[in-house]
């Protein structure tokens, strides 16, 4: 961990917590407009139909409503996610409204009234007459020859391209003859793993509001986790200059990948915008946010070829993803389950074919994790049950095959590439067992009704998603600096926050970097206009890109800083420090001038104003680690688990603010335990999604959450993050259900290769045992 | 979308109410169940709400004949009071009131709403039924009270009439050496139960004199169920785990279990025993402190 550190490696609270605390701070449902305009979508009914007929006219007419849009009065080019990656490469297959529904929600017309209650009314004065076509809920049947085709075409390149079998994309990637490797091993285990689809389960419901100026441009405020993306999204969809938004950033209540990129919502408002030159708010209920986005389910095939002493020869993966009824991510979350899977652990020869496939149900989107839960699921449930048929203790087993310091690694594709600085994986996993006396674990009560385990996973995520070589991928981020008269530091960055606390630790950054306080920086409104590009807050980047951006145009401020404190003080810049709001002469601490005086001196003597600029890539993605330790009940009468104890550990690197690293853990591990045990989006036999509220979605509340957790982190330090530090956001959570399901299966002896692991399957599979 | 909020200070006053304005009146104790009504359209020509807060039906009351709660007490003031949480007999009323977990529902939540909601996926619903309550009503052409189990008809529905509010839940004194219990299986703690069972049981020279074994939520049938043939295996025979464990096997077996979302009919009859016979036990542990 790095040494003299003054506002680095501190809890501090965050930025905005008062206002949070008091209800003060602005969310997006929070804005007003006079005369503003509410927008609500019509939905299909139907899984998979095509609009015969549709007429809007009776809604046109009605009082109060100012626009009525249909699929007949938006682009008519398919579009697909293309401000990250090279465009010639997206899958172009929606619009934003569509003229064939491929899920029950699916957005058939919209309509702008004064208020959400004449919406609704013109909503039902819609008619449409539907054309149902054959539907397909599940990939099995989708990828059988004949099964209805959810998407005839879709445009790539410029190239109309027919998916078959509805496979909408496919990644493969090899290293060695893992046949080979097979013929070579001494102990072959073979397993396929099902995950289920949480939602996402932000606690704002999703809002955009779009308001025309003045002057003939369009802002806009969303829950997005990016305003470059939602500005290149919304501008290029709708044929504008990218001059013509201002998209700006606001606080998001919960984001978890679900407002990762701009889907239909945001350009559907700005296009009811343009139209009535009023501002317009399109709120998604909480219903329309479970049917939204979701967790990309995927069944995963898992081989692995052992030598009897462990060591890990071959490993061959065949990973099928459902995507729904539209690519919004899902060649990429395909792509990067290449990284998810190649990283784990060494061997000779490895394969991976991923494929993502389409059906009529809503179109999952980026959750945390971004496809590395699924990989996780099937690879540590694997490693766990290797261990045992092997006889070989799990820990060791993990020891003994690891990726570490040194090696090659995978992220989001084949093609991003780094090798392991810091790694602290062993030092978790000795840890962790040690916390949990891992030793003793078959000594916790394991008979009788209530039967206890004790099991554990290993996981890991990116930092970001720059490799060595170019990744393909944008990954660019940027921060403006300004110090401030009064010795504050004005701090514009992109970067969204959904809650995490990603501003504070930026914050924080830019603090240590320039000798003030946590709480002498402002952290300004950012918007397009104003602020350097920066991708978007995903990949765990926020502290690693977003932080190393923070850092060097702090030190770009600095170095004016420096000379004009130099000038002041007669010494030379490099004799010079920075501690306390004060410019020290190193060695002379009775020499100093506060950042104030520096700051008004360069004022009244036209050297000029003290401000920083960056704009950075990393040349690498410096995977963060994780372990969980879990310790579990299981009434074996009802069937219902318990987690009763979690010991999380993480090598972050430095942490910039321990207590929000803290935090990440803990989120992390209740997201994990209801994927693990309850969280699921379901569908009837028509396709329509049947827990779209919390009485039916089922999630941990705060009286589920395990009473004992206890947090630790590897002392650790990665050269190429800021301060040392790495990313934590997603690796929080990969190996949560892993560790649970393997808890249970040492309570009960009961391997679940499943998601959710509800209480009845856990009794059905008890009595089936017995 | 109610538009009208009322809050009225007698009881017949909001008779009055009620009987003009019919289904589009409501009356509300806490509100906690009303953004769950709206958003599933049930609310929707519904025009007034009444408050009966200022009605003075907040309390707990015992004489000779039993408790008498009303309508406005919350369930953190039910839990607290010594009436209730002193006798092993209302020990189902106590488990219910602490199973349902969130705090904020706790101190909000009336008495009489949980009954008057008619939901048999609720905690109070069985646990009421065990307790043999009465639920007394006033209308605009009086009032009358009627035997809890003839008080839930149906899903949603209730034997509440035109002009009908509930004011008050009398609990019968029961018995000394009655012991009751309630035990129910949940997803999360915002969940409706998956399976609720509540039971009560009088013993006389350890013999059990009375009992009933009533299922809340997860039964077809959507009110509370008792189950009589196991009641009835029951009934004179000496409390022992043996009886109980019977008495449990028997219940499950002769319930029809509700098939849906949550769960299967077939895991439901499982867990069944396993509840009845806990809440069973319990009632006996406590009716032998029970002193009446
Ligand atoms: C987050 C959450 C978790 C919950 N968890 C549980 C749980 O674990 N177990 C459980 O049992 N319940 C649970 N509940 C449900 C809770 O028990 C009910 O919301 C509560 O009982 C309703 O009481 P209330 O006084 O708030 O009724 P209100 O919301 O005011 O009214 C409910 C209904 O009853 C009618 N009504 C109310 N009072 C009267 C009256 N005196 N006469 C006639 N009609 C009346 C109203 O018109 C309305 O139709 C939960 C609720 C929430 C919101």
């Amino acid at each position: 961990m790095e040494k003299g550190l003054s506002v680095v490696g501190k809890d501090v609270p965050k930025i905005e917590a008062v206002g949070k605390a008091t209800g003060t701070l602005r969310y997006t449902s929070d804005i007003f407009f006079p005369n503003m305009l509410y927008a609500k979508i019509l939905r299909s009914p139907y899984a998979h139909a095509r609009v015969k007929r549709i007429d809007t006219s009776k809604a046109q007419k009605l009082q109060g409503v100012k626009s009525v849009l249909t699929f007949k009065d938006v682009p008519q080019e398919p579009y697909g996610l293309d401000d990250l990656g090279d465009p010639a490469n997206a899958i172009r297959d929606k619009h934003i409204l569509e003229e064939t529904a491929r899920y029950v929600g699916d957005r058939i017309a919209v309509v702008a009234a004064n208020d959400i209650e004449t919406c609704q009314k013109a909503l039902e004065m819609i008619d449409v007459e539907y054309e149902e076509l054959p539907a397909v809920f599940e990939v099995g049947e989708a990828l059988k020859s004949g099964a209805p085709r959810v998407h005839d075409y879709y445009v790539m390149g410029g190239r109309r391209i027919e998916p078959r079998n509805n496979i909408a994309t496919v990644t493969t990637h090899g290293e060695g003859d893992v046949e080979k490797g097979f013929r070579d091993s001494e102990y072959i285990f073979e397993g396929e793993y099902r995950t289920s689809s949480p939602q996402q389960v932000p606690l704002e419901r999703t809002v955009v509001v779009c308001r025309p100026e003045a002057d003939g441009r369009l802002s806009v405020w969303s829950t997005n986790q990016s305003i470059h993306g939602l500005r290149y999204t919304i501008c290029n969809l709708l044929g504008l200059p990218f001059s013509k938004v201002r998209a700006n950033r606001i606080f998001i209540g919960g984001a978890f990948g679900s407002y990762i990129h701009t889907r239909f919502d945001e350009p559907m408002c700005a296009l009811l915008a343009l139209k009535t030159r009023l501002p317009v708010k399109l709120q998604l209920s909480r219903a329309e946010v479970f049917t939204s986005a979701r967790r990309y389910p995927a069944i995963l095939k898992v081989k692995m070829g052992f030598k009897r002493d462990g060591t890990l020869v071959s490993q061959k993966y065949d990973v099928t993803y459902d995507i729904g009824g539209y690519d919004v991510l899902g060649a990429w979350v395909v792509s990067a389950t290449t990284g998810w899977t190649y990283s784990m652990y060494r061997s000779l020869h490895f394969s991976y074919e991923g494929r993502g496939v389409y059906t009529t149900t809503p179109p999952p989107c980026a959750f945390r994790g971004f496809g590395n839960p699924q990989a996780n699921f099937a690879i540590e449930s694997a490693m766990d049950q290797v261990a045992e048929e092997l006889g070989v203790d799990p820990i060791d087993l993990r020891l003994k095959n690891y990726r570490r310091k040194g090696d090659l690694v995978l992220a989001q594709g084949p093609q991003v590439k780094h090798y392991i600085e810091s790694c602290e994986v062993e030092y978790l996993l000795r840890k962790g067992a040690e916390i949990i006396g891992w030793a003793g674990r078959d000594g916790v009560k394991r008979a009788g009704k209530i039967r206890r385990g004790i099991g554990m996973a290993r996981g890991w995520h990116a930092s970001s998603c720059s490799g060595f070589e170019p990744s393909g991928i944008a990954d660019t981020g940027g921060a403006f600096i300004k110090v401030n008269d009064d010795s504050t530091v004005s701090l514009v960055t992109a970067l969204a926050d959904a809650g995490q606390g990603e501003l504070t630790a930026l914050a924080q950054i830019a603090a240590e970097t320039l000798g003030v306080g946590v709480d002498d920086v402002i952290v300004s409104d950012a918007d397009t206009d104003n602020a350097p590009y920066d991708a978007v807050t995903h990949a765990s980047r926020g502290i690693y890109v977003g932080g190393g951006a923070v850092k060097l145009a702090a030190e770009d401020a600095k170095k004016s800083l420096l000379d004009w404190a130099g000038k002041i003080l007669e010494a030379s810049p490099e004799d010079l420090e920075l501690k306390d709001r004060r410019v020290f002469v190193k060695g002379a601490p009775s020499k100093s001038v506060s950042i104030a005086q520096v700051a008004a001196s360069a004022r009244i003597n036209n050297w000029g104003t003290i401000v920083g600029k960056s704009s950075y890539a990393a040349s690498g993605f410096a995977p963060h680690f994780t372990v969980k330790f879990i310790e579990v009940e299981v009434n074996t009468e009802t069937g219902q688990v318990r987690v009763v104890r979690a010991i999380c550990g993480a090598d972050v690197g430095q942490p910039i603010s321990p207590m929000g690293v803290e935090g990440q853990l803990h989120g992390g591990l209740a997201q994990g335990i209801g994927f693990a045990l309850m969280e699921n989006v379901s569908f009837d036999d028509s396709g329509n999604t049947t827990n779209t509220d919390f009485l039916n979605y089922k999630l941990l509340t705060a009286m589920e959450v395990p009473e004992k957790v206890e947090v630790f982190l590897a002392p650790s330090r990665e050269s190429t993050g800021p301060f040392g530090a790495k990313g934590i956001g997603e690796s929080a959570l990969n190996d949560v259900a892993t560790a649970v399901v393997n808890a249970i299966a040492h309570a009960t002896g009961v391997r679940f290769r499943e998601l959710p692991v509800t209480a009845e399957k856990v009794l059905k599979a008890l009595r089936e045992r017995a | 979308m109610p538009e009208d909020y009322i809050k009225a200070s007698t009881s017949n006053e909001v008779t009055a109410l009620l009987r003009r304005h019919g289904e589009k009146a409501r009356v509300i104790g806490g509100g906690t169940m009303l953004y769950e009504l709206e958003s599933r359209g049930l609310l929707s020509g519904v025009t007034t709400l009444i408050d009966i807060s200022k009605l003075g039906l907040d309390y707990v009351k015992e004489d000779s004949s039993g408790l008498r709660i009303g309508a406005s007490t919350t369930f953190t003031d039910a839990l607290r009071s010594k009436q209730i949480n002193s006798r092993p007999a209302f020990g189902a009323l106590v488990d219910a009131l602490s199973a349902i977990r969130p705090v904020q529902v706790r101190n909000m939540a009336t008495l009489g709403g949980a009954i008057s909601s008619g939901l048999p996926g609720l905690d109070l619903p069985p646990a009421s039924v065990a307790v043999r309550a009465k639920i007394a009503l006033a209308g605009s052409r009086g009032r009358r009270t009627l035997d809890v189990e003839d008080f839930f008809l149906g899903f949603l529905e209730t034997a509440l009439k035109r002009g009908e509010f509930l004011m008050e839940v009398r609990v019968p004194r029961p018995p000394a050496h009655t012991g009751s219990a309630f035990q129910k299986l949940e997803t999360n703690s915002v969940d409706w139960a998956i399976l609720s069972v509540a039971t009560s049981v009088t013993l006389k020279n350890d013999k059990v004199s009375n009992v009933r074994i009533v299922f809340g939520g997860g039964v077809v049938g959507a009110v509370p169920m008792r189950a009589t043939e196991a009641e009835e295996a029951v009934v004179d025979a000496a409390a022992t785990e043996d009886v109980i464990g019977r008495a449990a096997e028997e219940a499950s077996r002769s319930t029809e279990f509700a098939d849906d979302e949550r769960a299967s009919a077939d895991y439901r009859r499982q867990v069944a025993r396993v509840l009845v016979r806990e809440s069973l036990a319990n009632s006996v542990e406590r009716a032998r402190r029970d002193k009446g």
